[in-house]
């Protein structure tokens, strides 16, 4: 394990992550200036740390060009790592637009700082090949976040929030400790290479023997373990406390960053396995979380008056339908066909929409305090139409109305778990019936949905909440309901790019599928032919 | 120039719809005359697009046919994704867009006294679903037509929402979460469909949703076609409305503005009915074929159920919109026919439908404008009040109820005729959907009756001419009314307007699907020692059966 992290790294590699930290540790001085002007600066600093690490992410490499991924010091920059740091770098700078006025004054360095490192770590996620450097990012995404919920409100809820979120999480990151121990046994080293994803398929693949049940419990306990990050059933009893405890911009980051942090390290860890996710303990772990949390989170949701508690409920139902992508696992060659790519585009498109719903949720105050219930919103299209309709469209995608993003993102979902039947074997039908499940879940979650689109559209009231004068929170709302927009019309950007991204996934399950798939060529020319049989006999 | 034009229907009124919400809510006539003049230019196109349409339009040759890759993503040389906008018009969806395209004028015309609240959010709303119901019969690519398909809901939803009766958010939001449910399953299908034929046995690897690819699977087995079915049939039936999941449309319809329901009934229903005959029967004929009898059965059972209710109800609209389960069962029944002259009568029975009712809430709307209220037992003898109102109330009841000479006639007959003779259905169901029309003359005549003639009632205060200005119908509720009383009647007279051209193409493009099938083959060889009726109404059926086999023989090679 030391060996392969103490290889040499070329630190224009990490580049944009550097750039992430040192901004970040310029921000916590400048945020502690006791002149007031400068530490009202504190955002343009975090904000220029995202704008430079973007500029320079553009600019370094991905892959070489040969397409050969170096592991060095237990980091892969591979097409996965490239997507994962320009969405996180642009979805950052958003985020940083809703919260910018939204710590206290003497607050805004630790808040910025942390902002700015829990980013640095999800895109570190992104290129772990190493367990010790997955868990080691995985917290570097976490704890920033329990002190971020702490003092993003001035009130007892926002500890309160923060306590739990932050003793849950310790928990959770035990949990995942733990079983990566077990699969670092198995598979004899830390590196997350086609080495490792032998050892541990062959110790899977043999029933009965030792290595087996270690395997099945490192990959079980881990996966659970990270479950709380996406905040899946059964790990998902603090979401509503902390994201009602949290201010709204907060709220909205904790729907993106721990998610997407979580579905790649899952990936991480199942693509071990060789993306056998359709038998044994994995399958029915994942199928029975799947199932779970799209049902149990669209259930509470379904009960709230508060947006926000509604909103973390439904990130649990989200957090299903993406566990249904995972266990579908990159399958074919084909968008549809393949479900980490839909994941990938999935929590993407959610984190924009659900950001958007907060952004808006911390922009509108009714006397003086953040909006909150659903009679807040109420009646806001006749005074503020623009606002109103953001709201609209974020709940529309959230929704998963055509042709919004969320829509896409379920048909590649849907479409990925139903290609996935075809090899699922005998437990075809219970793959089939997983995609059922999260068809009927998506029209209950129309319900609260549009609970929400009646108040702010249909209904009307007198005294409507009014928008603080926060320039830079409209500005992140209205870049939200853009990046939707442009998602909408025109998802082949993005859809194109986590294809891209799940390519060396499909690698890794090329080796296990091949032994049920076909190639297609042959079969192509085979079928070709029987056409041509077919056309030479004369029709009767 | 025809893919031109075809485009300007779906877009336009889409970029209409924007530029009204911009307009200043105080520039109403404006705003009202903006959406007149789109919803007449795109009813000149549409009636235009259906009159060019030939019979040999057809896949390969539609009209007006785009076809832009929208989504296409592909990873180097293998296979991908491809969603398509793809339009195009061929015999079967032309008339349904021409249906579209006269009602959508007459339903800004008769909103311009009945809505006088956010006038600029309605006629946006209301243009946005006029591009969205162009768009669902011009596509042919099935998740285009799913989107349009959804996208339909939101104006509808907003329409009854905001310029509803009472109830109104009650009803927009069961109207909008019944249609959800069911058609998130219809999603699940058709993505199974689209994944079984990129990856099945002669999967080429790329996920296509295009409409003659996908219905044309040969190697689907019976077991996934019934599913296939019942996945269709939870979208497209609840769209109908088929009898047991009809509960949502009686309060949608009433609680809606005149427009609203206008639009609901002539329209939106026949998504449901035109989902059927685009996509469960070509695609699935053998599960099609499986559930057929049971469709016959739920199709009568909506027919009697249907009119039953109508024959108790006090409100006038709550009546008509129960008609409209009725009605749609006929329709169903002779679509499951499974026989030529079925389905051209089935599309027959949409227009019709689309025409008669349609007109009949109009009528209703501007009685209501008048007297604020429903009620049938609160009015009576208006007749005398007002006798062009009465006499165009008269003929869109006899279209209605189908008397020889207007539209519902020949409709009905057909389906009937169809059901009776069907190899899948039989006698008995063409006597027991024969007992609907009795039922249907029952209620109609029986609310004509009590509101039209008789001593006059009228409730205090009223008429209230305060919106309208005269007793009888003005000149505009006289133009609305006038081309829909035309059409009922070219219609009754000259059917083949609409069936020369169809139906060669529900030969080509749905019943051979069916007449491939094993079971349609065993089924009518047994049929064939049975009885078999030649269809004696030739100038209703120019493809009667012994030439369309013949025409597959040519085509299977």
């Amino acid at each position: 394990m030391l060996a392969a992290l103490s290889q040499p790294i070329s630190l224009t590699a990490v580049l944009p992550e550097l750039l992430l930290v040192a901004g970040g540790c310029v921000a916590m001085l400048v945020g502690l200036s006791n002149r007031a002007s400068l530490r009202e600066r504190t955002p343009w600093v975090a904000l220029a740390a995202l704008i430079l690490g973007l500029v320079f992410a553009r600019l370094g490499t991905g892959p070489g060009a040969d397409g050969i991924i170096q592991i060095q010091s237990g980091l892969a920059f591979d097409n996965l790592a490239d997507y994962v740091r320009l969405s996180t770098l642009v979805l950052g700078i958003v985020i940083l637009l809703v919260a910018w006025l939204d710590p206290s004054d003497d607050e805004r360095g630790e808040f910025f700082a942390m902002l700015l490192f829990s980013l640095t770590g999800l895109m570190l996620v992104g290129p772990a090949a190493n367990l010790l450097i997955l868990f080691l990012a995985i917290e570097v995404v976490s704890i920033p976040t329990y002190v971020m919920v702490i003092i993003s409100r001035r009130d007892r809820r926002s500890i309160e929030s923060g306590t739990k979120y932050f003793y849950l999480g310790a928990l959770s990151a035990a949990m995942t400790a733990y079983g990566f121990s077990f699969l670092y046994g198995v598979a004899g080293s830390a590196t997350l290479d086609a080495a490792a994803i032998e050892r541990v398929t062959e110790a899977l693949g043999s029933p009965g023997t030792l290595p087996h049940a270690l395997a099945t419990i490192g990959i079980l306990v881990s996966i659970t373990g990270l479950l709380f990050k996406i905040a899946a059933v059964p790990l998902h009893w603090y979401v509503a406390d902390v994201y009602q405890g949290a201010s709204s911009p907060v709220a909205g980051m904790l729907g993106f960053v721990p998610k997407f942090a979580g579905v790649v390290a899952i990936m991480k860890i199942v693509s071990l396995t060789g993306w056998n996710t359709v038998d044994g303990g994995l399958f029915w772990m994942l199928w029975l979380a799947a199932a779970l949390s799209m049902t149990v989170g669209n259930v509470l949701a379904l009960r709230q008056n508060s947006i926000k508690r509604m909103l973390a409920f439904s990130g649990v139902a989200h957090a299903g339908y993406m566990l249904l992508g995972i266990m579908a696992g990159p399958g074919h060659d084909s968008l549809v066909g393949d479900g980490t790519a839909a994941v990938l585009f999935y929590v993407v498109v959610y984190g924009i929409a659900n950001l958007g719903a907060f952004a808006l949720l911390g922009l509108l105050q009714v006397r003086g305090a953040p909006a909150e219930t659903v009679d807040d919103v109420t009646g806001l299209l006749r005074r503020y139409p623009g606002l109103a309709l953001l709201m609209a469209l974020s709940m529309l995608a959230l929704m998963g109305l055509p042709p919004t993003t969320g829509f896409w993102g379920k048909m590649s979902l849907f479409g990925s778990g139903l290609t996935r039947a075809a090899q699922a074997g005998e437990n075809a039908n219970w793959v089939i019936a997983l995609v059922v499940i999260a068809a009927v879940n998506s029209a209950i979650g129309a319900a609260y949905y549009l609970r929400v689109i009646a108040a702010v559209l249909l209904a009307e009231k007198d005294e409507t909440a009014e928008p603080a004068p926060r320039e830079a929170q409209y500005m992140g709302a209205m870049m939200c309901g853009f990046l939707t927009l442009v998602f909408t019309f025109y998802p082949t950007i993005l859809l194109g790019a986590g294809f891209n991204a799940s390519l060396n996934m499909r690698d890794q399950a090329v080796g296990f599928m091949a032994s049920e798939r076909p190639a297609p060529p042959e079969l192509a020319d085979a079928a070709d032919e029987a056409h041509a049989e077919q056309a030479a006999v004369p029709p009767f | 120039m025809n893919a031109l034009l075809l485009n300007i229907l779906i877009l336009v009124p889409l970029l209409a719809a924007v530029v009204v919400w911009c307009l200043p809510e105080r520039r109403a006539d404006l705003i009202r005359q903006v959406s007149l003049v789109v919803g007449l230019g795109v009813a000149a196109i549409a009636l235009l697009l259906w009159w060019s349409v030939g019979a040999d339009a057809g896949p390969g040759n539609l009209l007006g046919e785009t076809n832009w890759a929208w989504i296409n993503v592909a990873a180097g040389d293998a296979a991908g994704l491809l969603i398509s906008y793809h339009v195009g018009l061929d015999p079967i969806s032309a008339p349904l867009l021409a249906l579209t395209g006269l009602l959508i004028p007459l339903s800004v015309a008769c909103s311009f006294s009945y809505i006088r609240n956010r006038q600029r959010e309605y006629y946006a709303w209301l243009l946005a679903l006029t591009g969205g119901m162009f768009g669902v019969f011009a596509a042919r690519d099935v998740l285009l037509f799913y989107i349009f398909f959804e996208f339909t809901l939101v104006p509808m939803y907003f329409m009854i929402g905001i310029w509803g009766g009472g109830e109104r958010r009650y009803a927009a939001n069961k109207f909008f979460l019944y249609t959800f449910v069911g058609s998130v399953i219809t999603f699940a299908g058709i993505l199974y469909l689209a994944a079984r034929h990129a990856y099945g046995p002669t999967g080429t690897g790329l996920v296509t949703f295009d409409l003659e690819i996908l219905s044309s699977l040969a190697d689907l087995t019976l077991q996934e076609q019934i599913l296939l079915f019942v996945a269709f049939f939870s979208g497209f039936a609840i769209k109908v409305p088929f009898f047991p999941l009809h509960t949502w449309l009686p309060l949608a319809h009433t609680e809606a503005p005149t427009a609203g329901s206008v639009l609901l009934a002539g329209i939106l229903l026949k998504l449901g009915t035109y989902g059927f005959l685009r996509f469960s029967l070509p695609m699935v004929p053998d599960g099609a074929l499986y559930w057929a009898s049971t469709m016959g059965t739920l199709a009568i059972a909506g027919v009697i159920y249907g009119a039953l209710c109508c024959w108790v109800q006090q409100d006038i609209k709550k009546l008509v919109a129960y008609s409209s389960v009725s009605h749609l069962g006929f329709c169903m029944l002779g679509m499951f026919s499974m026989l030529p002259v079925g389905l051209s009568g089935s599309v027959l029975y949409m227009i019709n439908h689309g025409l008669s009712t349609g007109a009949l809430f109009l009528v209703i709307g501007m009685i209501y404008e008048r007297y604020h209220t429903r009620d049938i037992n609160a009015l009576g003898g208006l007749a005398k009040r007002m006798p062009l109102m009465a006499t165009f109330l008269v003929v869109f009841v006899m279209s209605s109820i189908g008397l020889p000479g207007l539209n519902g006639f020949v409709s009905e007959f057909t389906v009937l005729f169809a059901a009776y003779n069907s190899p899948v259905l039989g006698p008995w169901y063409g006597v027991l959907g024969a007992t609907g029309i009795l039922l249907g003359a029952i209620y109609m005549l029986y609310m004509t009756g009590k509101v039209l003639f008789g001593p006059v009632r009228e409730p205090v205060n009223t008429p209230d001419l305060e919106a309208v200005g005269t007793q009888d119908l003005n000149a505009r509720e006289i133009a609305i009314l006038t081309p829909l009383a035309i059409v009922c009647v070219v219609l009754g007279v000259a059917p083949r307007v609409v069936t020369d051209t169809l139906d060669p193409a529900l030969a080509e493009q749905v019943m051979v699907r069916i007449e491939q099938t094993e079971q349609f083959r065993e089924l009518q060889a047994g049929f064939d020692d049975f009885v078999y009726v030649e269809p004696t109404t030739p100038r209703l059926t120019a493809a009667v059966l012994p030439e369309t086999t013949a025409s597959v023989a040519e085509g299977g090679s």
